[in-house]
């Protein structure tokens, strides 16, 4: 054998050496085999280094520089992001994440433990309230202009629009929490209970505290009222619901709003700035009803999630000539009615 | 007599070094988990999702995102 030959065949050992090596330790350890890449173990969240990455701050009453729509819409948006990331890494981690092609997964019924599910539907809707909602920065166009002006007679008020879609965006807000607490229920293997927000104002400490339902508030529905299609099958379900059901009469509230005089989240109207849970137009009407799960305390997250996602807008609804379902005044808030609270809360809530 | 090439045979010694860790660290592992009978580690790809996905959910339960306190029964 000459030097050529022993030198090829030590060659070809030591690259078959070293790639069983590298192989190996890909398998079974973390160790970091391409440049620049961190070990699993030390790697954060996301694609950012940490110190790049926004701040996410996952507080029920989040201190904001700010208490304005728009600082309200960028946490809404960090935090959908967040959410959206962790549902990926749930997937790619081979946790039991169902995949939405393009319908929202089935949970009623379905063995075995759904918080994947209700991750990803907790996803679907805060990525619905986002887009429904008004990015601060935008610019109204010609025909957003014109229907404002049509539907309210006056010039364009961003205010007011903002008003609108301040409901989507603290629904955003509420809706990524309980899409982060569902996975990590998925990840300790336990069952997702609702933590009930603040009822008057969803942005308060958590609603720990149990108060009367206030007076001249929508009383939160069952929850077979989200299928807007099935009126039949909901009277019934409605029928019996209403026996025997405490929890109808009372809401979370956090505990300086239960100790006091509340101070809700207050929405502009046309009629001046009232309570959220007081505006009907083009505002879902399982915020008011259910006031963010906070009034709903009989619902379960399977009962909340679908009706953040189902349930219809108030001007939908009118739009649709339904006659079934929640929400079902149109127009501006009642509270700028004035009078016929009782008759416009039965009308919305038959 | 032969001659030895001590040049080789000092440069031996650092390649040595480079494999045995390199080859005997994750045959190891692998053999130590074969004699238990446990089951293989999940896929590089799978651990670095969930190591992510653990460091995203740790900065939900740090900044607030888990309740602060349990909640209390319903008052009367």
């Amino acid at each position: 054998m000459d030097a050529s030959t022993r030198a090829g065949l030590i060659l070809a050992a030591v690259t078959a050496l070293v790639t069983l090596a590298l192989t190996l330790l890909h398998r079974f350890t973390d160790v970091p085999l391409r440049p620049g890449r961190r070990p699993t173990g030390e790697r954060t969240a996301g694609d950012q280094p940490a110190g790049e990455r926004p701040f996410v701050d996952w507080e029920s009453a989040p201190d904001l520089p700010e208490f304005s729509y728009a600082a309200l819409y960028a946490l809404a948006v960090r935090r959908r992001d967040a959410l959206a990331r962790a549902v990926r890494c749930a997937r790619e981690a081979d946790l039991p994440v169902p995949e939405p092609l393009g319908l929202l997964p089935e949970t009623r019924g379905q063995a075995g433990p759904q918080e994947g599910a209700y991750a990803v539907l907790a996803l679907a809707a805060a990525d619905e309230f986002i887009e429904e909602s008004l990015p601060p920065d935008s610019v109204p166009t010609a025909g957003q202009l014109d229907e404002f002006e049509q539907r309210t007679g006056g010039t364009y008020d961003r205010r007011l629009e903002e008003g609108i879609a301040l409901t989507d965006v603290v629904a955003a807000l509420e809706v990524s929490r309980i899409g982060m607490r569902a996975l990590i229920c998925l990840t300790e293997g336990t069952a997702l209970t609702l933590d009930r927000p603040c009822y008057f104002h969803p942005l308060h400490e958590r609603g720990t505290e149990r108060v009367p339902w206030p007076q001249d508030a929508f009383t939160a529905e069952d929850p077979g009222h989200a299928l807007v299609d099935e009126v039949d099958e909901v009277d019934e379900v409605d029928d019996e619901g209403d026996e025997g059901d405490k929890d109808d009469d009372v809401v979370a509230a956090c505990p300086a709003c239960a100790a006091g005089t509340p101070a809700p989240l207050l929405v502009r109207t046309e009629a001046g700035e009232v309570p959220y849970y007081l505006t009907e137009f083009e505002t879902k009407s399982v915020f008011q009803t259910s006031g963010y799960g906070a009034g709903a305390l009989s619902w379960d997250a399977d009962d909340l999630l679908r009706a953040f996602v189902e349930w219809h807008t108030f001007e939908t609804d009118d739009d649709r000539g339904d006659t079934g379902g929640a929400g079902r005044a149109g127009g501006v808030g009642r509270a700028s009615g004035g009078q016929g609270d009782t008759d416009d809360r039965t009308e919305a809530t038959a | 007599m032969s001659t030895v090439d001590w040049s080789r045979a000092l440069a031996g010694l650092p390649l040595g070094l480079l494999l045995v860790p390199l080859l005997l660290h994750p045959l190891a592992l692998l053999t130590v988990r074969l004699v238990r009978r446990r089951p293989l580690p999940p896929p590089r790809s799978r651990r670095r999702a969930r190591a992510e996905l653990d460091a995203l959910l740790g900065e939900f339960a740090a900044r607030g995102g888990t309740p602060s306190r349990a909640q209390g029964p319903p008052a009367p």
